[in-house]
């Protein structure tokens, strides 16, 4: 019999048939191109849960407890990446990555729910990799959780993959033990970014692709939305308890105290509520304006069920 | 062939000896020539042990120009590019637990070095300043930070270290990059 996870493979390899090529050098591994099927949300995806407090742990686990809690989500057993933005050499204080122990407790969480193995991935910008995984403060955070912690540096560590709806690309590239997951989560930062204004969610989700560059060299908005598209975590926890005001996306710049964690099942809608941080509209964010008109989520917070809880 | 005897053979009057010669002064010539060819940016990079005790953390060594800044700073390059700067190298140096990371730019013209270290000082609340090492500043928090116009080039310098240990750590590599820019300019 066919593992879950054998399964999901063999699907996606049979329904991307063909986009192999149309990825053309993408990946030069000799797997066809996966086509990675959204699965249906296990939490109310119209809901957003915004926690507020001090201590980035507990906002972590209020949100997602506001939301249903991670015992929704993961099963026994279950293979869950984390993927956190892991970006940049530079410690917690400067808010150029994830809080560490946002990233921790997101991992205690799933590890409570019963997950098998849980991985902590990015593809790291900064060299060497493994420094910037100290120095970020995560890979001991998520360690010590129970987590495994790695770095994707290698074109070998990811798979090509169809857009079928994309506008800009219509084929990429994704990491591998992404497409394997029985459960993804997105544990972006919320930061300014010079090219996008803002980097939350869904602009975290450039950290699964391997050619970053060209994205930059194409239309960098629409690349995001159109990724958004066929990449969607099951679940999105942006951390806002500090939020880099300027100097991103690498920093350091000016940092403000939010105190909150925002989750959510809907990657517009977690972006649309990001936005709002920074004192910006929605609507003025290019990418998060594309993917909403994608269909990939809603944008007007009026529509949006907001769960607010503090800790 | 006896013990201690070495037998060199010649072809067409050429002996192998000479061939090793000849092979030896093109290895010389091309490695020359690649060290010619390097990024002045690359060249200002200290080498190892020229702060005392650092190391080269290998494959730390990134290089870009233009566009292909965004090697180094992703999405962030087109902040560097608009401030006038060409092209950057950069380079993590290890001793024991204590980590820094280099970066040089070449910028368009003396002013606009000064210029970006100006808009730096005031995104980090701090004084730009004439010293021995040029118009600049370092800030101690989160991490030490040093950002310097040397001539046309704009360094920084962080350090992720004790502060105060850092700091020292980071004038050390800002004078020896100082040297290294009298040399190469």
């Amino acid at each position: 019999m066919m593992s879950k996870l054998d399964r999901r493979e063999f699907l996606g390899a049979v329904a991307g048939f063909g986009a192999a090529l149309l990825a053309g050098g993408c990946s030069k591994s000799d797997e066809s191109a996966a086509v990675a099927t959204p699965r249906e949300p296990k939490f109310d995806a119209n809901a957003l849960a915004v926690a507020s407090g001090k201590d980035p742990a507990k906002l972590a686990r209020a949100a997602v407890d506001a939301l249903g809690g991670m015992a929704k989500l993961v099963k026994k057993g279950d293979f869950v990446v984390v993927k956190p933005n892991i970006a940049w050499n530079q410690p917690p204080e400067v808010a150029a990555t994830t809080n560490p122990a946002v990233v921790a407790e997101i991992v205690t969480m799933c590890k409570e729910a019963g997950a098998g193995r849980i991985l902590v991935i990015d593809h790291v910008i900064d060299k060497p990799s493994e420094m910037v995984l100290g120095l970020t403060g995560i890979m001991e955070a998520a360690k010590a959780a129970g987590a495994d912690v790695t770095a994707a540096q290698n074109e070998s560590d990811y798979r090509a993959i169809e857009i079928p709806k994309g506008k800009a690309i219509r084929s990429d590239t994704c990491i591998k033990d992404i497409l394997k997951a029985d459960v993804f989560i997105n544990v972006p930062i919320a930061k300014v970014h010079d090219a996008t204004r803002v980097t939350l969610g869904m602009k975290n989700l450039m950290g699964c692709i391997w050619d970053r560059q060209a994205w930059h060299a194409n239309a960098l908005d629409q690349c995001i939305a159109d990724y958004a598209t066929a990449i969607r975590p099951d679940l999105t926890v942006l951390d806002a308890n500090r939020i880099l005001v300027s100097g991103g996306p690498k920093g350091p710049g000016k940092t403000k105290d939010v105190g909150q964690v925002i989750a959510g099942v809907d990657p517009v809608a977690v972006d649309a509520y990001g936005a709002t941080l920074f004192g910006m509209k929605p609507e003025e964010i290019g990418h998060i304006r594309l993917a909403h008109e994608l269909g990939v989520g809603e944008i007007d917070l009026g529509k949006v069920k907001i769960k607010n809880v503090r800790r | 062939m006896e013990s201690g005897e070495w037998k060199v053979e010649s072809r067409g009057g050429v002996s192998v000896v000479r061939i090793g010669v000849i092979a030896c002064a093109m290895l010389l010539c091309a490695l020359a020539a690649g060290a010619a060819s390097m990024p002045a940016v690359q060249k200002l990079l200290p080498a190892k042990n020229e702060v005392p005790g650092f190391g080269i953390l290998a494959d730390s060594l990134v290089y870009g120009k233009g566009a292909d800044l965004a090697r180094i700073y992703d999405g962030g390059y087109e902040l560097y590019t608009k401030n006038g700067a060409i092209d950057a190298a950069k380079q993590m140096y290890q001793r024991g637990s204590d980590y820094v990371e280099v970066v040089v730019h070449t910028m368009k013209s003396e002013k606009a070095a000064v210029d970006f270290v100006k808009y730096w000082a005031k995104q980090r609340d701090a004084k730009a300043v004439k010293t021995k090492y040029g118009t600049g500043f370092v800030v101690k928090k989160p991490n030490v930070m040093a950002y310097y116009a040397m001539g046309k080039y704009f360094v920084t310098v962080s350090a992720f270290h004790a502060p105060d240990k850092a700091t020292k750590d980071a004038e050390a590599f800002l004078a020896v990059i100082k040297k290294k820019i009298g040399k190469v300019a």
